[in-house]
């Protein structure tokens, strides 16, 4: 097929590069330089798709970000792209496009026979009243109604491209490249000022490349690629084509999508498709422009029916006409630019039909001299055809444009270009609570006060003319940078008619009974239906646009809103500024989430930390688990084990000789000052001031509620010295506590705090047989029980490195830790292997770790605590200093009833009467099995593992009034209907007078 | 289920945190070269910069004024000092002399209200530089890294991707930064996937 409507000359495409694409399978030519809208109407394609509601044949309506209907679905399997506006994607070869609707197809499609049947029964609000009940059969409503509706589909696959984002900081960012923008970064780039300016087509110009006036002399889209080649050659300015600023955010923030490789093809063969930019500018000149209005007449929606604008925009700049014989409807001066667009073109302008009844305006006179027909007073009604438009039925209207006064008659032609007014691009503005007001005089909503640094230049403000446009980017260009400037373009476009405020086109019958008038295509909203809707109570205009769905979807009301918005204040019988409008969110434009998730994925999702001996541990087959950040091994599985043979092999290690874990990741903070032990003291339940240098206390923190917070031991290093440990996952939130304390309520006292937990790798090897380990490779130290007794702290060498010692222990063995700067780390660690290896040292993790300490009953703060247990509800009194001379934090809410009633959940041990049953964690604990539900819950199972040592399966667990209900059956029901029975103890399994640790 | 290979197990008494991606090189003529300056010594001070006392104890042993101005730096050969928080520094010494420099530092201030830790373990200097390192930069921090708000000297305590970092100009226009032991792999895994574009070699 030819490109029957493609101009012989003109216009910006390169007829030396023909490009190849299929649309709905067939293969049509297009050129470099095109959009696949302007090449699909250069081959005279007209019906893109099915409207959602009424399945409607549609066509291109607009050139840009605006266009409601020809939403595309983009290439094949894991590559496609759903929803891209037709008028957004350049041509490029081998481009593939579907239609996103119609079934069968776009050209024959059933359901708009159910929409031409039943359109008149589909209200606005008919899915909420037609398919309310039963209420259960939704989900089967739904299915068929999205079926049915919908747009484009999402690949289910892995997308293959990659996307990123990056940080962008400016003096000046201007949001358009069309005149206004180009003035306004021209006059802040000579200012020396950092400019980004950003545009959301493939090259800079806006308007301007379709343009056919002089700026200064100079043709509109020469002067624009001189501006553009000046601000491309400044250095302190960059220019970034192919970019939406997408959302503008408090402070000044704006986010811009970078379209890097989609116009070359469905992947990038190399790098990133698309280029997420989080701007961060000190002043933001907004030069969005303004979308032409559609006028709101019978049958309005027909292919064929094109914004005026956008016809002389794929005249000018595509050299595509997309009609033979057209009729312009107009409000204003700028239709009289089409009709004289599409006469140079050579086409037919059979009448421009404007609703003024004197228009006088420069291009009015321009095209009366052009010979072309002018009927004012007159309105397009509506149009004529069945999937293409085939005629205008023109009536002569009263002066307001409400009425139709005298006989209608129809003229033949195959488009209508309209050119209802402009709505000024204002949804940036919006984005960050700024309301747009009524300009009466340009009948248009624009950017209302704001608080941001932002100045508006050209169209956004209502400022249409060119010459206007020009010389406000120049002023804001100015007012953004500091400067003044004094310069002024002539486009010779001063005169121009006054623009008559129109939108819904008086039919002959009413709204109720006229032909359908859409308001937005999109949504497939009507005239009737916000009257409908108006009429049944839905006032407010916010309302209006959630009950009739006007305004959502992905071109966010861009063509329709406005007109939506005077037929709300027409029914209501107010005026446009009463009933105000809705106002715009983010995303200008929609957004791909893989630009959203930029480079955080996968392993750069979340930072894994490793400890110094992470290496040791991947040698020797750890599986890990996460803890915090941390990579921590969770156990290391030797050949054939399953992993319950490997905590059975690793705990009996440790208890019958020596087993080492990694316990770098604990928290550590070193405390300096004079007042460190009077600022440990109020911040540890227990008493420091008789800790001796040389000594480890273990002490718990509570929240202010008295609530255990952390534990941890801490050492005295010297008077003024200590270093204190946190849980792995508690390090940030307790230097964070100490900071706080210290800095708001203590000043007073004489003391720092430094992290050091990255400093220092920790060794931990316990067992009946870790002196011996530790003797081969120490001997400076004095190790034996006498001298080194249990939670003592020394330094020493070990294995020749500098080391601190600590005789510590959480597994309930004699237990050494050796601290290491973490550089030594991982040798301190291969050189205790290598001393142990005569004894069986066996690595241990983290979940052996659990269990060894569960036989012991340690608590591990966050698994056995939640934010609700007091020491005393964990039976730790005896860390609660009661003789205290300064309180510590958390004591006096010891006091409060609730906190001091004896009947609260208390920490208390499980054993299954079952011995080889292991309680799953979490269980709830009941007192009577056959209760029926809802049942008394008393507690609930907290740490539960299997004890090898012990032959049994152990747990810890909460019960209310626990202490006193010592050999009491509790029962824990199972989802699977198992009832598992156990019997509370303490929570001391093993060696509960604490021999071993002592040894 | 992890990128660290096991070259990792190479190595001496000392490892570096990021000594396991030594091995990693490019191109010559890469756009991003990351040098590592590896066991220099790091010393956490805290202290009072109101008391001359303290601060002329610093400049006598270190032999350089302590900046007290937010988010400098001074630099006397290897002996680099930058501002933390308005009671904060990190010196970051020559290989080695840590020890020292602790002991002269606590005999300089003896009876004052002060706090030295040695974290050298706890952190590694990493020099950026190369053609593409502004734009790395700016796929990795959310600060303002150019001449304009960034000069010569000065110290930014900002994010790198989801990890901390100190960072500070270099005259010849590459960055130092300093990155914590436990996240230096992540740093690096980040730094070679953005610096992907440009090339990465690690001198």
């Amino acid at each position: 097929m030819s490109q029957v409507n493609r101009l012989a000359t003109g216009g910006r495409i390169d007829r030396s590069k023909p490009m190849s694409f299929t649309f709905n399978g067939k293969t049509f030519q297009g050129f470099d330089g095109d959009t696949l809208a302007s090449a699909m109407l250069a081959n005279g394609v007209s019906i893109v798709g099915r409207s959602f509601k009424y399945s409607r044949a549609r066509g291109i309506l607009g050139h840009g970000a605006e266009e409601p209907n020809a939403l595309m679905q983009l290439h094949k399997g894991n590559q496609t792209i759903p929803n891209p506006r037709a008028t957004q994607v350049e041509l490029f070869n081998g481009l593939t496009a579907t239609s996103t609707n119609g079934w069968p197809n776009a050209e024959f499609d059933i359901m708009e026979w159910v929409g031409k049947i039943g359109g008149k029964m589909m209200p606005p609000g008919f899915y909420y009243k037609t398919f309310m009940a039963p209420q259960k059969m939704w989900m089967t409503y739904e299915k068929l109604i999205r079926k049915a509706a919908g747009f484009g589909k999402l690949s289910l696959d892995p997308d293959p491209d990659t996307y990123d984002k990056v940080n962008v900081h400016c003096d000046v960012m201007v949001v358009g490249a069309g005149p206004a923008g180009l003035t306004a970064a021209l006059e802040a780039g000579r200012s020396g000022k950092r400019v980004l300016i950003v545009d959301e087509q493939n090259e800079f110009g806006g308007t301007l490349l379709a343009n056919n006036q002089t700026i200064d002399g100079v043709d509109a889209a020469t002067w624009a690629d001189q501006a553009t080649s000046e601000l491309v050659g400044m250095n302190n300015v960059t220019v970034m084509p192919r970019t939406t600023a997408f959302g503008y955010y408090d402070h000044n923030f704006v986010c811009a999508l970078e379209r890097r490789t989609d116009h070359l093809g469905p992947v990038a063969l190399t790098g990133t498709r698309q280029r997420l930019h989080r701007i961060r500018a000190h002043q933001v000149i907004l030069a969005t422009g303004a979308i032409e209005r559609p006028l709101v007449f019978g049958n309005n929606d027909l292919p064929g029916i094109m914004l005026a604008n956008s016809v002389s925009t794929y005249i000018n700049r595509y050299a595509v006409v997309p009609g033979q014989r057209c009729v312009v409807m107009t409000t204003n001066d700028s239709g009289y630019q089409t009709a004289l667009d599409i006469q140079a073109a050579g086409r037919t302008v059979v009448a421009v039909v404007d609703s003024r009844h004197a228009p006088d305006g420069r291009l009015v006179q321009a095209a009366k001299a052009a010979g072309i027909q002018v009927m004012v007073g007159h309105g397009v009604i509506e149009a004529q055809g069945s999937k293409k438009v085939s005629g205008a039925i023109v009536a002569p209207l009263d002066e307001a444009g409400d009425k139709v006064i005298g006989a209608s008659k129809t003229l033949s032609c195959d488009l209508i270009a309209v050119a209802g007014g402009w709505s000024p691009v204002v949804h940036l503005s919006c984005h960050t609570g700024s309301r747009p007001v009524w300009k009466e005089d340009v009948a248009g909503f624009v950017p209302g006060p704001t608080i941001q640094n932002q100045h508006l230049a050209g169209a956004i403000a209502g400022e249409y003319r060119l010459s206007q446009a020009l010389n406000a980017g120049v002023q804001a260009g100015a007012a953004a940078s500091g400067t003044e400037s004094a310069q002024v373009f002539d486009c010779g476009d001063e005169s121009e008619g006054v623009a008559q405020a129109l939108y819904l086109v008086p039919h002959t019958k009413p709204v109720s009974r006229a032909p359908k008038q859409f308001v937005d295509f999109q949504n497939d909203v009507t005239a009737a239906g916000i009257e409908i809707a108006a009429r049944e109570g839905f006032q407010s205009i916010e309302h209006v646009k959630r009950y009739t769905a006007m305004g959502f979807g992905t071109d966010q009301g861009k063509t329709g809103n406005v007109n939506g918005m005077a037929i709300v204040a027409k029914t209501l019988n107010k005026s446009i500024a009463e009933t105000g409008t809705t106002i715009f969110r983010p995303a200008y434009t929609p957004v791909t989430f893989g630009a959203m998730g930029g480079r955080d994925i996968g392993v750069l999702l979340d930072p894994a930390r490793h400890t110094a001996m992470h290496p040791w541990h991947l040698a020797n087959g750890a599986e890990f688990e996460n803890v915090g950040q941390w990579k921590r091994p969770w156990y290391f599985p030797q050949a054939g084990e399953t992993m319950q043979q490997t905590l059975n092999r690793e705990c009996l290690a440790v208890r019958n000789s020596v087993g080492m874990l990694d316990a770098s990741t604990l928290g550590k903070i070193d405390i300096q000052g004079k007042d460190a032990r009077e600022f440990l003291n109020r911040v540890y339940t227990n008493a420091w001031t008789k800790l001796a240098p040389g000594k480890c206390r273990y002490g718990l923190m509570l929240k202010e509620d008295g609530m255990i917070f952390d534990d941890g031991v801490t050492a005295c290093l010297s008077d003024t010295h200590f270093l204190m440990t946190t849980t792995s996952g508690g390090a940030a939130a307790v230097l964070g506590w100490l900071e706080l304390w210290h800095q708001t309520e203590w000043p007073e006292l004489d003391v720092y705090f430094t992290s050091v937990t990255d400093q220092w790798a920790t060794c931990s090897f316990a067992g009946p047989n870790s002196r011996k380990v530790l003797e081969k490779l120490c001997t400076d130290v004095d190790l034996s029980a006498e001298a080194m007794k249990f939670m003592d702290y020394r330094e020493g060498t070990v294995a020749g490195i500098k080391s601190r010692i600590f005789r510590i222990s959480f597994t309930g063995e004699l237990s050494f830790e050796v601290n290491v700067p973490a550089d030594q780390g991982h040798y301190m660690w291969k050189k205790l292997m290598e001393a142990g290896e005569e004894f069986g040292i066996t690595p241990y993790g983290t979940e052996s770790m659990h269990v060894l300490r569960a036989e012991k009953g340690f608590i591990i703060a966050g698994q056995d605590t939640d934010g609700s247990m007091t020491p005393y509800d964990c039976l730790m009194g005896w860390a609660v200093g009661k003789t205290k001379e300064f309180s510590f934090l958390g004591e006096r809410s010891f006091s409060r009833p609730d906190t001091a009633r004896t009947d609260r959940k208390q920490l208390v041990g499980l054993k299954p009467k079952d011995p080889t049953v292991v309680i799953p964690e979490g269980s709830q604990i009941v007192m009577d099995p056959n209760q029926p539900i809802p049942m008394d819950m008393m507690g609930h199972v907290t740490s539960s593992y299997w004890s090898e040592c012990l032959g049994h399966g152990i747990a810890m667990g909460t019960v209310k009034g626990g202490s006193d209900r010592m050999g009491e059956t509790v029962y824990c029901p199972q989802a699977d209907g198992r009832v598992l029975a156990a019997e509370i103890c303490s929570p001391v399994f093993y060696d509960p007078k604490g021999d071993h640790h002592n040894d | 289920m992890t990128n660290v290979s096991n070259n990792l197990l190479a190595g001496d008494m000392m490892e570096s945190s990021l000594h396991h991606r030594a091995a990693h090189t490019n191109a010559a003529d890469a756009g991003v070269v990351m040098t590592e300056d590896k066991f220099r010594g790091h010393l956490n001070l805290r202290g009072n910069p109101q008391d001359t006392a303290f601060t002329s104890a610093i400049e006598s042993v270190l032999g350089v004024a302590l900046p007290t101005t937010a988010n400098t730096s001074a630099r006397n050969g290897d002996t680099v000092v930058y501002w933390l928080c308005p009671n904060e520094w990190l010196l970051i010494v020559a290989r080695g002399t840590q020890g020292q420099v602790e002991t002269d530092l606590r005999a300089a201030m003896d009876g004052q209200h002060i706090a030295i830790t040695d974290i050298s373990s706890a952190q590694t200097l990493v020099n950026l530089s190369g053609s593409g390192l502004a734009e790395l930069l700016q796929k990795s921090s959310v600060y303002d890294c150019h001449e304009s708000n960034f000069p010569v000297g000065k110290v930014v305590q900002t994010t790198f991707a989801k990890t901390g970092t100190a960072m500070c100009k270099r005259e010849d226009g590459s960055m130092d930064l300093v990155i914590r032991r436990s996240f230096s792999d992540y740093f690096f895994l980040w730094l070679k996937d953005a610096s992907e574009e440009y090339g990465l070699r690690v001198a």
